[in-house]
Protein backbone atom coordinates (compact mmCIF):
# COMPACT_ATOMS: atom_id res chain seq x y z
CA UNK A 1 0.00 0.00 0.00
CA UNK A 2 1.08 3.56 -0.53
CA UNK A 3 0.39 6.54 1.63
CA UNK A 4 -1.65 9.54 0.65
CA UNK A 5 -5.10 8.23 -0.18
CA UNK A 6 -8.31 9.14 1.54
CA UNK A 7 -9.91 6.60 3.83
CA UNK A 8 -12.72 4.66 2.18
CA UNK A 9 -16.16 5.32 3.66
CA UNK A 10 -18.39 2.39 4.59
CA UNK A 11 -21.06 1.60 2.04
CA UNK A 12 -24.07 1.87 4.34
CA UNK A 13 -24.99 3.35 7.67
CA UNK A 14 -25.82 -0.17 8.91
CA UNK A 15 -22.20 -1.04 8.22
CA UNK A 16 -21.04 1.89 10.32
CA UNK A 17 -23.42 1.01 13.10
CA UNK A 18 -22.15 -2.54 13.41
CA UNK A 19 -18.58 -1.21 13.16
CA UNK A 20 -19.14 1.09 16.14
CA UNK A 21 -20.92 -1.65 18.09
CA UNK A 22 -18.08 -4.09 17.47
CA UNK A 23 -15.49 -1.48 18.34
CA UNK A 24 -17.29 -0.75 21.62
CA UNK A 25 -17.29 -4.44 22.52
CA UNK A 26 -13.59 -4.74 21.77
CA UNK A 27 -12.73 -1.64 23.81
CA UNK A 28 -14.88 -2.76 26.72
CA UNK A 29 -13.26 -6.19 26.68
CA UNK A 30 -9.84 -5.34 28.00
CA UNK A 31 -8.38 -3.60 31.05
CA UNK A 32 -4.86 -3.38 29.68
CA UNK A 33 -3.70 0.09 28.63
CA UNK A 34 -1.22 -0.99 25.97
CA UNK A 35 -3.75 -3.28 24.31
CA UNK A 36 -6.47 -0.64 24.41
CA UNK A 37 -4.27 1.92 22.73
CA UNK A 38 -3.25 -0.50 19.98
CA UNK A 39 -6.87 -1.53 19.53
CA UNK A 40 -8.04 2.05 19.14
CA UNK A 41 -5.39 2.80 16.52
CA UNK A 42 -6.25 -0.34 14.56
CA UNK A 43 -9.95 0.45 14.66
CA UNK A 44 -9.32 3.90 13.23
CA UNK A 45 -6.75 2.93 10.56
CA UNK A 46 -7.43 2.37 7.70
CA UNK A 47 -11.21 2.82 7.93
CA UNK A 48 -11.33 6.41 9.17
CA UNK A 49 -7.86 7.76 8.57
CA UNK A 50 -4.54 6.99 6.92
CA UNK A 51 -2.69 7.18 10.22
CA UNK A 52 -3.42 7.50 13.89
CA UNK A 53 -1.36 8.38 16.95
CA UNK A 54 -2.48 7.88 20.53
CA UNK A 55 -1.12 9.80 23.49
CA UNK A 56 -1.83 8.64 27.03
CA UNK A 57 -1.22 10.10 30.50
CA UNK A 58 1.59 12.69 30.72
CA UNK A 59 1.30 13.06 26.92
CA UNK A 60 3.31 9.93 26.33
CA UNK A 61 3.13 8.82 22.69
CA UNK A 62 1.85 5.28 23.23
CA UNK A 63 1.04 4.14 19.71
CA UNK A 64 1.55 5.14 16.07
CA UNK A 65 -0.31 3.25 13.36
CA UNK A 66 -0.06 3.88 9.65
CA UNK A 67 -1.79 2.28 6.66
CA UNK A 68 1.64 1.82 5.22
CA UNK A 69 3.61 -0.04 7.89
CA UNK A 70 6.89 1.27 6.53
CA UNK A 71 5.81 4.82 7.19
CA UNK A 72 4.96 4.20 10.86
CA UNK A 73 8.53 4.73 12.09
CA UNK A 74 9.23 7.92 10.12
CA UNK A 75 5.86 9.26 11.29
CA UNK A 76 6.73 8.44 14.88
CA UNK A 77 10.01 10.35 14.47
CA UNK A 78 8.17 13.40 13.15
CA UNK A 79 5.60 13.24 15.93
CA UNK A 80 8.29 12.87 18.60
CA UNK A 81 10.04 15.88 17.11
CA UNK A 82 6.92 18.05 17.12
CA UNK A 83 5.85 17.15 20.65
CA UNK A 84 2.35 16.23 21.81
CA UNK A 85 -0.76 18.20 20.80
CA UNK A 86 -1.71 20.28 23.80
CA UNK A 87 -5.09 21.58 22.67
CA UNK A 88 -8.03 20.72 24.91
CA UNK A 89 -10.77 20.97 22.29
CA UNK A 90 -11.15 18.83 19.16
CA UNK A 91 -9.86 20.38 15.97
CA UNK A 92 -7.07 20.46 13.38
CA UNK A 93 -3.49 20.48 14.63
CA UNK A 94 -2.08 23.74 13.24
CA UNK A 95 1.49 23.05 14.40
CA UNK A 96 1.59 19.83 12.37
CA UNK A 97 2.00 20.51 8.68
CA UNK A 98 1.89 17.07 7.00
CA UNK A 99 -1.44 16.48 5.23
CA UNK A 100 -4.66 17.06 7.18
CA UNK A 101 -4.81 16.26 10.87
CA UNK A 102 -7.43 16.25 13.56
CA UNK A 103 -6.75 16.17 17.29
CA UNK A 104 -9.29 14.50 19.57
CA UNK A 105 -8.56 14.96 23.27
CA UNK A 106 -9.39 11.77 25.22
CA UNK A 107 -11.61 12.78 28.11
CA UNK A 108 -12.97 10.46 30.76
CA UNK A 109 -14.80 11.44 33.93
CA UNK A 110 -14.22 15.10 33.01
CA UNK A 111 -10.46 14.66 32.95
CA UNK A 112 -8.20 14.83 29.91
CA UNK A 113 -6.30 11.54 30.01
CA UNK A 114 -4.58 11.81 26.61
CA UNK A 115 -5.26 12.52 22.97
CA UNK A 116 -5.77 10.81 19.66
CA UNK A 117 -4.56 12.34 16.39
CA UNK A 118 -5.80 11.17 13.05
CA UNK A 119 -4.28 12.18 9.76
CA UNK A 120 -4.33 11.66 6.00
CA UNK A 121 -4.77 13.56 2.74
CA UNK A 122 -8.38 14.38 3.48
CA UNK A 123 -11.05 12.86 5.70
CA UNK A 124 -14.11 11.08 4.35
CA UNK A 125 -17.45 12.50 5.34
CA UNK A 126 -18.33 11.48 8.91
CA UNK A 127 -14.88 10.05 9.63
CA UNK A 128 -14.00 12.68 12.21
CA UNK A 129 -17.33 12.25 13.99
CA UNK A 130 -16.87 8.49 14.10
CA UNK A 131 -13.31 8.83 15.36
CA UNK A 132 -14.62 11.15 18.03
CA UNK A 133 -17.19 8.55 19.06
CA UNK A 134 -14.54 5.82 19.27
CA UNK A 135 -12.28 8.17 21.20
CA UNK A 136 -14.97 8.77 23.81
CA UNK A 137 -15.41 5.04 24.35
CA UNK A 138 -11.68 4.37 24.34
CA UNK A 139 -11.11 7.15 26.89
CA UNK A 140 -13.54 5.56 29.32
CA UNK A 141 -11.97 2.13 28.80
CA UNK A 142 -8.50 3.62 29.33
CA UNK A 143 -9.61 5.30 32.52
CA UNK A 144 -11.10 2.02 33.77
CA UNK A 145 -7.81 0.31 32.94
CA UNK A 146 -5.96 2.94 34.96
CA UNK A 147 -8.25 2.45 37.98
CA UNK A 148 -7.93 -1.31 37.70
CA UNK A 149 -4.14 -1.11 37.50
CA UNK A 150 -4.11 1.08 40.62
CA UNK A 151 -6.28 -1.42 42.48
CA UNK A 152 -4.09 -4.30 41.35
CA UNK A 153 -0.95 -2.52 42.52
CA UNK A 154 -2.54 -1.82 45.90
CA UNK A 155 -3.71 -5.40 46.35
CA UNK A 156 -0.32 -6.77 45.42
CA UNK A 157 1.49 -4.44 47.79
CA UNK A 158 -0.90 -5.38 50.58
CA UNK A 159 -0.54 -9.08 49.80
CA UNK A 160 3.26 -8.81 49.81
CA UNK A 161 3.20 -7.05 53.16
CA UNK A 162 1.39 -10.04 54.66
CA UNK A 163 4.05 -12.54 53.67
CA UNK A 164 7.69 -12.74 54.77
CA UNK A 165 10.20 -11.35 52.24
CA UNK A 166 12.35 -14.51 52.48
CA UNK A 167 12.63 -17.76 54.40
CA UNK A 168 15.37 -17.97 57.04
CA UNK A 169 17.91 -20.82 56.95
CA UNK A 170 17.33 -23.32 59.73
CA UNK A 171 20.20 -25.71 60.48
CA UNK A 172 19.24 -29.30 59.74
CA UNK A 173 15.85 -28.41 58.25
CA UNK A 174 14.89 -27.89 54.63
CA UNK A 175 11.83 -25.70 54.16
CA UNK A 176 9.67 -24.90 51.15
CA UNK A 177 6.60 -22.75 50.62
CA UNK A 178 3.97 -22.46 47.90
CA UNK A 179 1.53 -19.61 48.01
CA UNK A 180 -1.20 -18.87 45.48
CA UNK A 181 -3.84 -16.20 46.01
CA UNK A 182 -7.14 -16.95 44.31
CA UNK A 183 -8.50 -15.08 41.32
CA UNK A 184 -6.78 -12.56 39.08
CA UNK A 185 -4.88 -10.79 41.79
CA UNK A 186 -7.24 -7.84 42.30
CA UNK A 187 -8.39 -9.35 45.61
CA UNK A 188 -6.18 -9.91 48.63
CA UNK A 189 -6.39 -13.49 49.80
CA UNK A 190 -7.08 -14.67 53.34
CA UNK A 191 -4.30 -17.28 53.50
CA UNK A 192 -0.88 -16.46 54.88
CA UNK A 193 2.29 -18.08 56.21
CA UNK A 194 5.32 -16.95 58.14
CA UNK A 195 8.64 -18.40 59.29
CA UNK A 196 11.04 -16.47 61.50
CA UNK A 197 13.83 -16.85 64.09
CA UNK A 198 12.76 -16.64 67.72
CA UNK A 199 14.88 -14.94 70.40
CA UNK A 200 18.03 -16.77 71.43
CA UNK A 201 18.77 -17.93 67.89
CA UNK A 202 18.23 -21.64 68.64
CA UNK A 203 14.58 -21.99 67.67
CA UNK A 204 12.26 -20.82 64.91
CA UNK A 205 8.55 -20.26 64.65
CA UNK A 206 6.27 -20.85 61.72
CA UNK A 207 2.63 -20.12 61.03
CA UNK A 208 0.14 -21.15 58.37
CA UNK A 209 -3.20 -19.42 58.63
CA UNK A 210 -6.46 -18.74 56.88
CA UNK A 211 -8.75 -15.83 57.67
CA UNK A 212 -12.39 -16.38 56.76
CA UNK A 213 -13.21 -14.24 53.73
CA UNK A 214 -11.08 -12.19 51.35
CA UNK A 215 -10.44 -8.55 50.57
CA UNK A 216 -9.10 -5.70 52.69
CA UNK A 217 -11.22 -6.59 55.76
CA UNK A 218 -9.74 -10.09 55.91
CA UNK A 219 -6.26 -8.70 55.14
CA UNK A 220 -6.53 -6.37 58.13
CA UNK A 221 -7.04 -9.37 60.44
CA UNK A 222 -4.21 -11.24 58.70
CA UNK A 223 -1.89 -8.28 59.30
CA UNK A 224 -2.95 -8.08 62.92
CA UNK A 225 -2.26 -11.79 63.44
CA UNK A 226 1.06 -11.81 61.62
CA UNK A 227 2.46 -8.88 63.62
CA UNK A 228 1.05 -10.22 66.88
CA UNK A 229 2.77 -13.59 66.32
CA UNK A 230 6.13 -11.93 65.73
CA UNK A 231 5.84 -9.51 68.63
CA UNK A 232 4.64 -12.16 71.09
CA UNK A 233 7.47 -14.46 69.99
CA UNK A 234 9.98 -11.64 70.51
CA UNK A 235 8.56 -11.29 74.03
CA UNK A 236 9.41 -14.97 74.51
CA UNK A 237 5.81 -15.93 75.19
CA UNK A 238 5.29 -19.70 75.09
CA UNK A 239 3.67 -20.95 71.87
CA UNK A 240 0.28 -21.93 73.29
CA UNK A 241 0.06 -18.68 75.25
CA UNK A 242 0.62 -16.79 72.00
CA UNK A 243 -2.53 -18.41 70.60
CA UNK A 244 -4.54 -17.70 73.73
CA UNK A 245 -3.47 -14.06 73.53
CA UNK A 246 -4.02 -13.76 69.78
CA UNK A 247 -7.53 -15.18 70.17
CA UNK A 248 -8.41 -12.36 72.58
CA UNK A 249 -6.76 -9.76 70.35
CA UNK A 250 -8.88 -10.88 67.40
CA UNK A 251 -12.10 -10.97 69.44
CA UNK A 252 -11.34 -7.47 70.77
CA UNK A 253 -11.78 -6.23 67.19
CA UNK A 254 -15.52 -6.73 67.74
CA UNK A 255 -17.54 -6.54 64.55
CA UNK A 256 -14.35 -6.26 62.49
CA UNK A 257 -13.03 -9.57 63.80
CA UNK A 258 -12.98 -12.62 61.54
CA UNK A 259 -12.75 -16.32 62.11
CA UNK A 260 -9.24 -17.53 61.62
CA UNK A 261 -7.63 -20.94 61.53
CA UNK A 262 -3.97 -21.08 62.43
CA UNK A 263 -1.30 -23.71 62.67
CA UNK A 264 1.54 -22.35 64.77
CA UNK A 265 4.75 -24.20 65.58
CA UNK A 266 8.05 -23.73 67.37
CA UNK A 267 10.94 -25.67 65.82
CA UNK A 268 14.02 -26.49 67.86
CA UNK A 269 16.72 -28.49 66.01
CA UNK A 270 18.64 -30.75 68.41
CA UNK A 271 22.32 -31.80 68.34
CA UNK A 272 21.30 -35.39 67.45
CA UNK A 273 19.65 -34.35 64.18
CA UNK A 274 16.07 -34.55 65.48
CA UNK A 275 13.76 -31.55 65.66
CA UNK A 276 11.63 -30.94 68.73
CA UNK A 277 8.50 -29.06 67.98
CA UNK A 278 5.67 -27.46 69.90
CA UNK A 279 2.52 -27.27 67.79
CA UNK A 280 -0.91 -25.77 68.15
CA UNK A 281 -3.55 -26.34 65.50
CA UNK A 282 -6.29 -23.78 66.11
CA UNK A 283 -9.04 -25.10 63.87
CA UNK A 284 -6.59 -25.58 60.99
CA UNK A 285 -6.25 -28.61 58.70
CA UNK A 286 -3.94 -30.88 60.70
CA UNK A 287 -0.27 -31.11 59.77
CA UNK A 288 0.81 -34.47 58.40
CA UNK A 289 4.12 -36.22 58.93
CA UNK A 290 5.59 -38.60 56.35
CA UNK A 291 8.07 -41.23 57.57
CA UNK A 292 10.76 -42.55 55.22
CA UNK A 293 8.82 -45.85 55.00
CA UNK A 294 5.83 -44.06 53.41
CA UNK A 295 3.49 -44.08 56.42
CA UNK A 296 1.69 -40.84 57.21
CA UNK A 297 0.30 -39.62 60.53
CA UNK A 298 -1.56 -36.58 61.82
CA UNK A 299 0.80 -34.50 63.92
CA UNK A 300 -1.47 -32.47 66.19
CA UNK A 301 -4.74 -32.56 68.09
CA UNK A 302 -7.47 -30.17 66.89
CA UNK A 303 -8.18 -27.13 69.06
CA UNK A 304 -10.80 -24.41 68.41
CA UNK A 305 -10.31 -21.87 65.68
CA UNK A 306 -9.52 -18.27 66.63
CA UNK A 307 -12.08 -15.52 66.91
CA UNK A 308 -14.93 -17.61 68.31
CA UNK A 309 -14.79 -17.90 72.10
CA UNK A 310 -13.02 -15.70 74.57
CA UNK A 311 -12.34 -18.35 77.18
CA UNK A 312 -10.41 -20.82 75.00
CA UNK A 313 -7.05 -21.79 76.46
CA UNK A 314 -4.68 -23.45 74.02
CA UNK A 315 -2.35 -26.33 74.89
CA UNK A 316 0.86 -27.25 73.05
CA UNK A 317 1.26 -30.63 71.33
CA UNK A 318 4.80 -31.93 71.46
CA UNK A 319 6.21 -33.54 68.35
CA UNK A 320 9.66 -34.92 67.56
CA UNK A 321 10.67 -35.15 63.91
CA UNK A 322 13.44 -37.60 63.00
CA UNK A 323 15.91 -37.36 60.14
CA UNK A 324 14.23 -38.15 56.82
CA UNK A 325 10.76 -37.19 58.07
CA UNK A 326 8.69 -34.60 56.24
CA UNK A 327 5.99 -32.38 57.72
CA UNK A 328 3.29 -30.98 55.42
CA UNK A 329 1.10 -28.03 56.40
CA UNK A 330 -1.64 -26.76 54.09
CA UNK A 331 -4.68 -24.49 54.05
CA UNK A 332 -8.15 -25.63 53.05
CA UNK A 333 -7.52 -24.41 49.50
CA UNK A 334 -5.72 -27.77 49.21
CA UNK A 335 -8.04 -30.10 51.14
CA UNK A 336 -11.24 -28.52 49.81
CA UNK A 337 -10.10 -28.41 46.18
CA UNK A 338 -13.17 -29.54 44.26
CA UNK A 339 -13.88 -31.72 41.28
CA UNK A 340 -17.66 -31.81 40.98
CA UNK A 341 -18.93 -33.42 44.18
CA UNK A 342 -15.48 -34.68 45.21
CA UNK A 343 -12.76 -32.97 47.22
CA UNK A 344 -9.05 -33.63 47.35
CA UNK A 345 -9.14 -34.17 51.11
CA UNK A 346 -11.97 -36.75 51.00
CA UNK A 347 -11.14 -40.24 52.29
CA UNK A 348 -7.66 -39.22 53.42
CA UNK A 349 -6.79 -38.02 49.92
CA UNK A 350 -4.02 -35.74 51.18
CA UNK A 351 -2.52 -38.53 53.31
CA UNK A 352 -2.38 -40.79 50.26
CA UNK A 353 -0.82 -38.03 48.18
CA UNK A 354 1.86 -37.38 50.80
CA UNK A 355 2.45 -41.14 51.19
CA UNK A 356 3.71 -41.16 47.60
CA UNK A 357 6.31 -38.47 48.28
CA UNK A 358 9.00 -40.57 49.99
CA UNK A 359 12.55 -39.64 49.10
CA UNK A 360 11.62 -36.19 47.79
CA UNK A 361 13.14 -32.89 48.96
CA UNK A 362 10.94 -30.34 50.74
CA UNK A 363 10.66 -28.30 47.55
CA UNK A 364 9.73 -31.34 45.46
CA UNK A 365 7.02 -32.36 47.98
CA UNK A 366 5.54 -28.84 47.91
CA UNK A 367 5.63 -28.81 44.10
CA UNK A 368 3.99 -32.23 43.87
CA UNK A 369 1.14 -31.22 46.19
CA UNK A 370 0.67 -27.99 44.24
CA UNK A 371 0.49 -29.87 40.95
CA UNK A 372 -1.97 -32.36 42.41
CA UNK A 373 -4.21 -29.44 43.44
CA UNK A 374 -4.03 -27.93 39.94
CA UNK A 375 -4.72 -31.26 38.24
CA UNK A 376 -7.52 -32.27 40.61
CA UNK A 377 -10.41 -30.41 39.00
CA UNK A 378 -11.10 -29.19 35.49
CA UNK A 379 -12.16 -25.72 36.65
CA UNK A 380 -9.51 -23.41 38.12
CA UNK A 381 -9.46 -23.22 41.91
CA UNK A 382 -11.53 -20.44 43.51
CA UNK A 383 -9.66 -20.47 46.80
CA UNK A 384 -6.24 -19.30 47.98
CA UNK A 385 -3.78 -21.93 48.90
CA UNK A 386 -0.67 -22.11 51.04
CA UNK A 387 1.63 -25.11 51.39
CA UNK A 388 4.53 -25.23 53.84
CA UNK A 389 6.86 -28.24 53.95
CA UNK A 390 9.70 -29.05 56.36
CA UNK A 391 12.12 -31.92 55.90
CA UNK A 392 14.58 -32.97 58.57
CA UNK A 393 18.18 -33.84 57.72
CA UNK B 1 -25.61 -27.62 44.87
CA UNK B 2 -27.91 -25.35 46.93
CA UNK B 3 -29.38 -25.63 50.36
CA UNK B 4 -32.92 -26.15 51.56
CA UNK B 5 -34.33 -26.69 55.01
CA UNK B 6 -37.50 -27.61 56.87
CA UNK B 7 -38.34 -26.41 60.33
CA UNK B 8 -40.31 -28.51 62.85
CA UNK B 9 -41.46 -27.74 66.37
CA UNK B 10 -41.81 -30.41 69.00
CA UNK B 11 -42.67 -29.22 72.48
CA UNK B 12 -40.10 -26.60 73.37
CA UNK B 13 -37.67 -27.70 70.69
CA UNK B 14 -37.24 -26.36 67.17
CA UNK B 15 -35.38 -28.57 64.73
CA UNK B 16 -34.13 -27.35 61.36
CA UNK B 17 -33.43 -30.19 58.97
CA UNK B 18 -31.01 -28.87 56.37
CA UNK B 19 -30.26 -30.47 53.02
CA UNK B 20 -27.45 -29.64 50.59
CA UNK B 21 -24.28 -27.57 51.05
CA UNK B 22 -23.77 -24.73 53.50
CA UNK B 23 -21.32 -22.49 51.67
CA UNK B 24 -20.70 -18.92 50.53
CA UNK B 25 -23.81 -18.98 48.34
CA UNK B 26 -26.25 -20.44 50.85
CA UNK B 27 -25.01 -19.54 54.32
CA UNK B 28 -26.54 -16.04 54.50
CA UNK B 29 -30.05 -17.37 53.94
CA UNK B 30 -29.64 -20.01 56.62
CA UNK B 31 -28.13 -17.45 58.97
CA UNK B 32 -31.11 -15.12 58.53
CA UNK B 33 -33.50 -17.98 59.26
CA UNK B 34 -31.66 -18.95 62.46
CA UNK B 35 -31.55 -15.32 63.59
CA UNK B 36 -35.30 -14.99 63.06
CA UNK B 37 -36.05 -18.15 65.02
CA UNK B 38 -33.93 -17.10 67.98
CA UNK B 39 -35.22 -13.51 67.89
CA UNK B 40 -38.71 -14.98 67.69
CA UNK B 41 -38.24 -16.49 71.13
CA UNK B 42 -37.15 -20.07 70.36
CA UNK B 43 -34.96 -21.18 73.26
CA UNK B 44 -33.89 -24.62 72.12
CA UNK B 45 -32.81 -24.68 68.47
CA UNK B 46 -31.27 -27.76 66.88
CA UNK B 47 -29.90 -28.00 63.36
CA UNK B 48 -29.91 -31.47 61.87
CA UNK B 49 -27.08 -31.87 59.33
CA UNK B 50 -27.81 -35.50 58.41
CA UNK B 51 -28.37 -34.45 54.78
CA UNK B 52 -25.67 -31.82 54.54
CA UNK B 53 -22.59 -32.91 52.58
CA UNK B 54 -20.41 -29.82 52.97
CA UNK B 55 -19.97 -26.82 55.24
CA UNK B 56 -17.29 -24.23 54.49
CA UNK B 57 -15.94 -21.44 56.70
CA UNK B 58 -18.86 -19.13 55.94
CA UNK B 59 -21.17 -21.95 57.05
CA UNK B 60 -19.20 -22.39 60.27
CA UNK B 61 -19.52 -18.64 60.80
CA UNK B 62 -23.31 -18.96 60.61
CA UNK B 63 -23.36 -21.84 63.11
CA UNK B 64 -21.11 -19.95 65.54
CA UNK B 65 -23.24 -16.81 65.29
CA UNK B 66 -26.39 -18.79 66.00
CA UNK B 67 -24.67 -20.47 68.96
CA UNK B 68 -23.61 -17.13 70.44
CA UNK B 69 -26.91 -15.44 69.65
CA UNK B 70 -28.87 -18.24 71.36
CA UNK B 71 -26.56 -18.13 74.39
CA UNK B 72 -27.09 -14.35 74.74
CA UNK B 73 -30.86 -14.90 74.73
CA UNK B 74 -30.54 -17.58 77.41
CA UNK B 75 -31.20 -20.40 74.95
CA UNK B 76 -29.21 -23.15 73.26
CA UNK B 77 -28.22 -23.92 69.70
CA UNK B 78 -26.83 -27.36 68.90
CA UNK B 79 -25.83 -29.38 65.89
CA UNK B 80 -26.81 -32.99 65.32
CA UNK B 81 -26.38 -35.57 62.59
CA UNK B 82 -23.07 -34.30 61.18
CA UNK B 83 -21.21 -36.98 59.23
CA UNK B 84 -18.34 -37.27 56.75
CA UNK B 85 -16.86 -33.93 55.71
CA UNK B 86 -19.12 -31.92 57.97
CA UNK B 87 -18.21 -34.03 60.99
CA UNK B 88 -14.53 -33.72 60.04
CA UNK B 89 -14.67 -29.93 59.72
CA UNK B 90 -16.43 -29.59 63.10
CA UNK B 91 -13.77 -31.79 64.68
CA UNK B 92 -10.79 -30.08 62.99
CA UNK B 93 -12.04 -26.60 63.88
CA UNK B 94 -12.63 -27.63 67.49
CA UNK B 95 -16.24 -26.47 67.22
CA UNK B 96 -17.52 -29.93 68.15
CA UNK B 97 -16.96 -29.07 71.80
CA UNK B 98 -19.34 -26.11 71.55
CA UNK B 99 -21.87 -27.20 68.97
CA UNK B 100 -22.35 -30.92 69.40
CA UNK B 101 -24.40 -32.30 72.20
CA UNK B 102 -24.43 -35.96 73.16
CA UNK B 103 -28.21 -36.09 73.47
CA UNK B 104 -29.91 -33.89 70.86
Amino acid sequence: MTAGFAAVPEASWQGWLSYVAEASDLLAGTLDEERLVALLAQLVVPRLAVWCAVYVADDRLACVWHTDEELADPLRAVLTESGPPLQTVPGPWPEFSVGVTYVLPLVARRRRIGAMVIGGERFARGAVELAEELGRRAALALDNARLYAAQLAMSRALQRSLLPPALPDIPGIESAVVYEPAGEGAEVGGDFYDLFAAPGGDHWRFAVGDVCGTGPEAAAVTGLARHALRILAAEDLALADVLTRLNRIILAEGPRSRLMTLLHGDLCPGPDGTVRMDLVSAGHPLPLVLRPDGTVREAAVPQPLLGVMDEVKYEPNLLVLYPGEVMLCVTDGVTERRDGAHMLGDDQGLERLLGGCTGLSAGAVAARIQRAVHDYGAAPSEDDLAIVVFRVG
Amino acid sequence: MGLSWATARDGGRTTISARGSIDLHSSDGLGDHLTELIDGGERCVIIDLTQVDFCDSSGLNVLIRAYKHAARQGGTFTVTGAYGRVDTVLRITGLDRFLLQGDP
